[in-house]
């Protein structure tokens, strides 16, 4: 049989269908990016000019003078993955393993035809360093892939997330990589190759030169040869190996440089007539062939895909500044972004409010978790209004301090999805909580509150807190109402806004506290209002904790009201 | 003198100034600033969970512990937030017990060994106000300052030790010592209302444009800030509310760092001078 892909119809059928579909899938999925709305400028940019402002801004860069920029992140980000080896490098050995192994093997041995040979003119896949280059090349994706392999059975939880996606991507590495490992060591061991080879290649001149030439190779090469015997002599040897230099050696390199494939080899030799006889050979590189072809087919839409998305991203990013967006560009660079997402973690693992996710357990704190929220509500995918108050929380929690994006691998401009996300929000009626607790006044939340939950008292019982000061009548009994408080607040006093000004002053918070009337405290305005400047208490003659308490008050407030739905209409009054 | 350097969230973005200046001053002075892998300091937070202001507190100053490093931070709200956060830890060994579990889940510890220092401490109090004097080259004469102190930084003053919290003099001790002249404004103590941008717009601008007009009438060319959040509001935002009324004029708004810097005669890039929205140029001391 000859090997080659042209030789064989269904090969070569299966290699064009894959092709088209991977090609079809990269140009479906990179339209969608024009489509889809990711920011708060969907409404007055169409997609005619996102497409115009994309072309016009890539012709700009091409013809620029942004060269070296461009050519500093394909050398570093993207040759070298510098990005990666920033933050760990054990994640770079994975990844760089993984990605150089397995370019140097789509390069140099997938695309042999047109390319090695080209560049190599005695190329031949048996010689080395060809041969030997395979296998590592090869060593390299199975270690990287062992080792992503590691981390995701050893490090679970909501940092590092593994999907189907990732399983089906780690196999399909592995089939490929395996099968063709296995497939040269059983062409090594296979009797009926050996004589396809000697018929076409060998000619004999003595009546013992086939059994000399086997005898040399099955000494020598690891050849096996089961449905012969034969007794091997220094003489036997000698001349088999003058005649495997004559007829052999100019596209046979010595098989144990094939260093996995040998010792596999090896392996399997007592079932080297078995798999002989049925060509294992054969349907291993057809294994090998296929999966490869299943990977090309699956590209665009597994965790492939980001071999597109990933360099694309961090060019865009790499040659743009990232602190000014512009508006026309924006969308279809979200919406690219959002697909060259990995969820490799890096950004969650160094978020600067991680801690808070550890305490509320809102994994939408965490920004990977965050950035796949983003993908579904551009996706258009409906969520309700608890669902999307969970997703308020954690985007509001963000302090947008920039560092996930400086981190980021694929170089996603991720603080503009966080900036952009949030307008989202506000714009549906999410926004940050001092902002969704003003929707209703003092004695309003107070109803609401016993409407849903009885009273915050009962509620709160059993509740062991740290600190109590809102509960304990030491705190604040002491207050004589002398209003320092009040005056010296710089918030009572800015406040023009006569809706504002009818509200609850910091005396008279201590009053509500003093009267047992928390409920009408929690939501009053003043509290959320409070710059915490701790003017009232650093003033208060009384000693009393006052901007402590104001602090305490909120806190127990978003604790209550966001349980709290705050669109349900309150009919009866349940007094 | 080494420090584990709390840059907090804000300057990498929005006020990368902030971080260079304060840098490029310290250096001459000999001060080596570490950064660790830090988190929030759990300020913004502490309006909603207590628990998680606390422990994002903890983390930070335990990661300084580890290094045997007291931590300098340029923000007064990092600054009063990681101080209130040891106070507590201090206080509450109940608190400090179930934090300290929650730590223990990456290696880290809070014993309270680490100090929390703000940067215009360090100047005044590690460096001193000799050193500075005998730094300065370029002395900034004929430039009044309206020193802005920062609340988080000042009160409650039994907790974050800063200066007398109704009489304070350091801003003004260090603004001296580079020539310039602090102006005397009845509301330097008062709040610049950034807590609130975002929340409530409107009356986070009221406090802000009292204190400038206060600043004002009181003959400062400028303010002075030593706080992230007070820069951001009597600059960035400052300017991206402008109007062109003439009673309430725009002034400029720079970091102690960055009018350091220039009296030490160091690089104007380094102090990034430029990156101010409202232009200081108009002060001519650049």
């Amino acid at each position: 049989m000859e090997r080659t892909l042209l030789g064989s119809t269904f090969l070569f059928t299966f290699l064009f269908v894959s092709l088209g579909i991977c090609l079809a899938g990269i140009i479906f999925r990179i339209a969608r990016w024009f489509a889809v709305d990711t920011g708060p400028e969907a409404g007055f940019i169409p997609v005619k000019k996102r497409v115009s402002a994309v072309l016009k801004g890539t012709a700009a860069a091409l013809f620029s003078l942004k060269f070296l920029k461009i050519f500093k992140v394909l050398f570093f980000d993207l040759l070298l993955q510098s990005r990666i080896l920033k933050t760990s490098l054990s994640r770079w050995i994975m990844h760089f393993s993984i990605f150089f192994g397995f370019m140097m093997l789509l390069l140099m041995h997938a695309l042999d035809e047109i390319i090695t040979k080209r560049l190599f003119p005695g190329y031949f896949p048996t010689l080395d360093p060809f041969q030997f280059l395979r296998n590592l090349f090869g060593v390299m994706v199975i270690v990287g892939v062992g080792i992503a392999v590691y981390r995701r059975l050893r490090y679970r939880g909501p940092m590092l997330i593994t999907r189907y996606t990732d399983r089906y991507a780690v196999a399909l590495l592995a089939v490929i990589i395996v099968s063709g490992f296995l497939e040269e060591s059983s062409k090594m061991i296979s009797e009926s190759s050996f004589n396809r080879m000697m018929s076409g290649y060998f000619s004999a001149c003595e009546p013992h030169d086939e059994t000399a030439l086997k005898a040399f190779w099955s000494r020598e090469y690891g050849s096996v040869f089961p449905t012969m015997k034969f007794r091997i002599t220094p003489e036997l040897l000698a001349r088999g190996k003058k005649l495997s230099e004559e007829s052999c050696a100019s596209c046979h390199a010595d098989t144990r440089t094939a260093f996995i494939s040998y010792p596999a080899a090896g392996f399997m030799k007592p079932f080297a007539l078995s798999l002989s006889k049925s060509r294992a050979e054969v349907w291993l590189y057809y294994i090998h062939v296929l999966a490869c072809f299943i990977g090309l087919a699956y590209l665009p839409f597994s965790k492939f895909f980001h071999l597109i998305t990933d360099p694309l991203t961090l060019l865009v990013n790499g040659i743009s500044d990232k602190k000014k967006v512009n508006p026309l560009t924006a969308m279809p660079r979200r919406a690219m972004e959002l697909d060259a997402c990995t969820e490799c973690g890096t950004c969650s693992r160094y978020c600067s409010v991680a801690p808070v996710f550890r305490m509320l357990q809102n994994t939408e704190i965490l920004p990977m978790h965050k950035l796949r929220t983003v993908k579904r509500l551009a996706s258009g995918k409906d969520m309700d209004s608890a669902e999307l108050q969970i997703i308020s929380e954690g985007a509001f929690i963000c302090t947008t301090c920039f560092k996930c994006t400086e981190v980021c691998p694929a170089g996603i401009n991720l603080q503009d999805q966080w900036l952009a996300s949030r307008e989202l929000l506000s714009e549906t009626g999410h926004p940050l909580p001092h902002v969704w607790l003003k929707k209703f006044n003092a004695s309003e939340w107070s109803d609401r509150m016993r409407y849903f939950e009885a009273s915050w008292k009962e509620a709160d019982a059993g509740k062991e807190r740290y600190y109590n000061l809102t509960d304990d009548s030491n705190v604040f009994a002491p207050c004589i109402q002398c209003q320092t408080c009040t005056n010296v607040c710089p918030v009572v006093a800015a406040r023009t806004d006569p809706k504002d000004a009818v509200d609850i002053t910091p005396h008279k918070i201590m009053n509500l506290l003093r009267l047992g009337l928390h409920d009408l405290a929690l939501g009053s305005r003043m509290v959320w209002d409070c710059t915490t400047c701790y003017q009232c208490q650093e003033n208060c003659p009384q000693g009393i904790k006052v901007t402590d308490i104001i602090y305490e008050l909120k806190n127990r407030a978003y604790e209550h009201f966001k349980k709290i739905d705050r669109t349900a209409e309150i009919n009866e009054d349940p007094c | 003198m080494k420090f584990a350097f709390f840059k907090g969230c804000k300057i990498p973005y929005y006020l990368e100034q902030y971080g260079s200046s304060t840098r490029a001053v310290l250096k001459t002075f000999g001060v080596r600033l570490l950064e660790l892998d830090f988190c929030c300091c759990g300020y913004p937070n502490r309006d909603l969970h207590f628990e998680s202001f606390v422990l994002s507190a903890a983390r930070n100053m335990a990661l300084a512990e580890k290094k045997n490093l007291d931590i300098l931070t340029p923000c007064k709200c990092c600054y009063g937030s990681l101080k209130h956060a040891f106070h507590f830890l201090h206080e509450n060994e109940r608190l400090r017990r179930d934090i300290n579990a929650e730590l223990a889940k990456e290696g880290l510890v809070w014993k309270g060994k680490s100090t929390v220092k703000h940067l215009l401490t360090v100047l005044c109090d590690d460096i001193g106000l000799p050193a500075i004097y005998a730094s300065i080259v370029k002395p900034l004469g004929g430039l009044s300052v309206a020193a802005h102190y920062g609340c988080h930084a000042l009160r409650p003053s039994n907790i974050v030790h800063f200066d007398d919290p109704l009489a304070p003099s350091i801003f003004e001790d260090l603004i001296s010592a580079t020539g310039a002249k602090p102006v005397g404004w009845p509301r330097r103590l008062d709040c610049c209302g950034n807590p609130l941008w975002g929340k409530n717009n409107a009356i986070s601008l009221a406090l802000m444009r009292t204190k400038i007009a206060d600043a004002y009438e009181s003959g400062a060319d400028c303010i002075c800030t030593a706080c992230t959040y007070c820069q951001l509001q009597f600059d960035a935002i400052q300017s991206s509310v402008k109007t062109d009324n003439a009673a309430s004029p725009e002034l400029p708004s720079i970091l102690y760092t960055q009018l350091l810097g220039l009296s030490m005669g160091l690089p104007e890039r380094l102090l990034g001078i430029k990156r101010n929205i409202i232009p200081v140029e108009k002060l001519k001391i650049v």
